[in-house]
């Protein structure tokens, strides 16, 4: 738990506010996507931490313990430095999904084209089933949006929250919300993940 | 430590002893009736200030919407405590939060040790703790800033609400032009809105930022200015992990003192911009025609900038992404209104402040690389040279007497406002330029790719401090190195 005493710190989430709406008047989403994808670059690279070997420009992988017909397929796109980002498809992997996982330099021409709002930007995109996977989502949210099938266009986890998939820290967690977005830029909220 | 006490209204009477207590604080810090249990503005008498804090989550009223907020003695910001070169100071901290606390006395030169501005005390929950110290008598004059320094909860609580500012009166305040200036105390803080969705995707990882953008607890509050004459405003940013990028409409500010104490000669700049505990003094003219001007908190980018700031853009520029958004820039945001008031003589600005004496060569040159990544163990760190704040280690001993250059690097992506407790130091250059103005700060913003250097001297006090960002989501996740002065 990150908040002091629950009051001010906990996004819950009211089903009675009106969609997206309430997020509309943000006016930091130029900083924020651009600082998520600057943070990004150096979340596992910068420091002593670093692993050295880049990945190959397009490495496939799939797991083998999932059997063909069950396996979903996640198409990912991320930046070679991004540690974090490999943190997430290693939590997918572990799930039973399959993995094509895309280092990409125009990750930004990626969000674009697959109509990631700005607010929602994280450090990595993600196609499955047709739907597009932003950020940290985590393997539960995901199959709740393949159960259900809602018409969306995919569903995000924007920035970078710890204790998300591939952000896990020995330090903090913290709650965060798992929005579902449409291809006309609005968004509401899909799956809530207590600290 | 955790002991029984009763504490109310009576004892805020009593601590009236050694010290002057007011409500006319309001005043100053232009801040509405507050649902206060105590005077709003405390000043030392006869060379002492005493007094009560207790720190509890209160109710506040803020744009008039009721809510919660942790406050000092049920105030937002805390109470304006004002004491002179010299004086003695004894604050009893009351914890009534459910988590433990402390107090950081914010560039104060002090002892780090014992009851005095030792950030390793920890009071628990229901537990007191008095603090006990004598600034100097050759204290610097300035605007200071006390909040809460236990590790592992001070983030959350200064997000959710608690610090207040500390004034030190002295020879700046002795100087004409600016004793004749109306005083104005302006205290920055962003609150966490309803629910917060206001900070979408603002997470510690990035440093929390609230929705809610308060001057003096209040948001967008009046501010007034006699024409002809000066308005010194003391400018705190309190905030967690804002950045405060301010411009006072058709009004330039005449920069006077930085966190530590005065500058040479006022500086004339068209916007301020304050990392979280930095601090500034101000003066401005009332030289227009009456009218109302805003103060405005222009947008910042804490992120690496021309590369990403460009593909913030391209992003804008694209499909418009819905919702009508296409500016990737953030609008100034009106944070305070000053409005003219009355009027006098016209009155000049100041042409000399006080000597910033220049420090000497450095015996010792040591370097502090910021960034962060992800460690064997730990995932998502914070990190001073690689390492991640440990309690007990050491990690860097100096001399008492000394005067070291420390080059702070920045290799990370994110901006990481430096700060170090008890002695504060001079900026020398960013990335090689050196400095324009010698001036006393105790927070220097280290951009991201940036290198800083600063020139300091231990003196007076020996003991355990720390430095660290002040981000203070960042010193929570590991940004912070313990520093041991020897005698």
């Amino acid at each position: 738990m990150i908040g002091m005493s629950g009051v001010m710190f906990n996004q819950k989430i009211d089903p009675n506010r009106p969609p997206h709406h309430r997020w509309s008047g943000v006016h930091r989403r130029g900083l924020l996507l651009a600082t998520v994808l600057a943070v990004m670059t150096v979340a596992g690279f910068g420091t002593w931490y670093a692993q050295s070997t880049a990945p190959p420009s397009i490495a496939e992988q799939t797991n083998p313990s999932v059997s063909e017909g069950k396996s979903q397929q996640v198409t990912a796109y991320r930046s070679a430095s991004c540690g974090c980002c490999k943190g997430w498809l290693d939590h997918l992997r572990g799930e039973g999904f399959s993995v094509v996982d895309h280092v990409v330099e125009n990750l930004e021409e990626i969000k674009v084209s697959q109509g990631v709002p700005g607010d929602l930007a994280s450090c990595h995109t993600a196609t499955l089933a047709g739907y597009v996977i932003e950020g940290h989502v985590p393997a539960e949210a995901i199959h709740q949006l393949l159960r259900q099938r809602p018409a969306v266009a995919g569903i995000a986890v924007p920035g970078m929250p710890l204790g998300s998939p591939g952000m896990e820290s020995a330090l903090r967690s913290e709650s965060y919300t798992v929005f579902s977005f449409t291809r006309d830029g609005s968004f509401t909220p899909f799956f809530h993940v207590k600290a | 430590m955790a002991m029984d006490f009763h504490f109310g209204r009576r004892s805020f009477l009593g601590l009236a002893a050694g010290a002057s207590a007011s409500v006319a604080g309001a005043a100053l810090l232009g801040r509405s009736a507050p649902m206060a249990s105590g005077p709003s503005r405390v000043r030392s008498s006869g060379g002492r200030l005493e007094m009560d804090l207790v720190a509890a989550e209160t109710a506040v009223t803020i744009a008039n919407a009721h809510r919660t907020a942790l406050t000092y003695n049920g105030l937002l910001p805390g109470p304006l405590l004002e004491a002179e070169p010299g004086d003695a100071v004894r604050i009893r901290l009351h914890n009534r939060l459910n988590r433990p606390t402390n107090l950081h006395y914010h560039g104060l030169h002090i002892s780090p040790s014992g009851n005095a501005d030792n950030v390793f005390l920890s009071v628990a929950p229901g537990a007191s703790q008095t603090y006990d110290f004598s600034l100097p008598a050759d204290h610097p004059a300035g605007t200071f800033y006390y909040h809460p320094h236990r590790h592992g909860s001070v983030a959350d609580q200064v997000f959710g609400g608690l610090g207040g500012v500390l004034i030190v009166r002295g020879a700046l305040d002795r100087i004409p032009e600016v004793q004749a200036a109306e005083e104005q105390v302006v205290f920055l803080k962003d609150l966490p809105g309803d629910g917060d969705f206001g900070s979408i995707g603002m997470g510690m990882m990035l440093g929390r930022e609230g929705a809610v953008l308060t001057v003096n607890g209040q948001v967008n509050p009046a501010l007034s200015i006699p024409a002809g004459g000066l308005l010194r405003l003391r400018i705190v940013n309190g905030s967690n992990a804002r950045f405060w990028r301010l411009a006072l409409e058709d009004h330039p500010f005449h920069l006077i003192a930085t966190d530590a104490g005065a500058l040479e000669t006022p500086v004339q700049l068209e916007e301020l911009l304050l990392a979280p505990g930095e601090r500034a003094e101000v003066l401005v003219r009332g030289d227009q025609q009456g009218g109302r001007y805003r103060l405005l908190n222009l947008p910042y980018a804490r992120g690496s900038g021309g590369m990403m700031g460009g593909m913030g853009r391209s992003r804008g520029m694209g499909r418009g992404m819905g919702m009508g958004r296409g500016s990737a820039q953030q609008g100034p945001v009106p944070v305070a209104t000053l409005a003219y008031e009355g009027s006098v003589a016209t009155l000049p600005l100041p042409e000399r402040l006080l000597p910033v004496v220049p420090l000497p060569e450095p015996v010792r040159t040591r370097r502090f690389l910021l960034n962060h990544g992800m460690a064997p163990g730990m995932g998502m760190v914070f990190l001073i040279n690689g390492r991640a704040f440990e309690h007990g280690r050491i990690d860097t001993r100096v001399q008492l007497g000394d005067t070291e250059e420390w080059e702070l690097v920045n290799d990370g992506v994110m901006d990481h406002p430096f700060h170090v407790h008890v002695n504060p130091f001079q900026v020398i250059s960013r990335n090689g330029t050196p400095e324009p103005y010698r001036a006393w700060k105790d927070v220097v913003l280290v951009r991201a790719g940036e290198t800083v250097r600063i020139r300091t001297r231990f003196d007076d006090f020996t003991g355990l401090t720390v430095y660290h960002c002040h981000i203070l989501d960042h010193e929570e996740l590991g940004m912070m190195g313990t520093l041991e002065i020897a005698a």
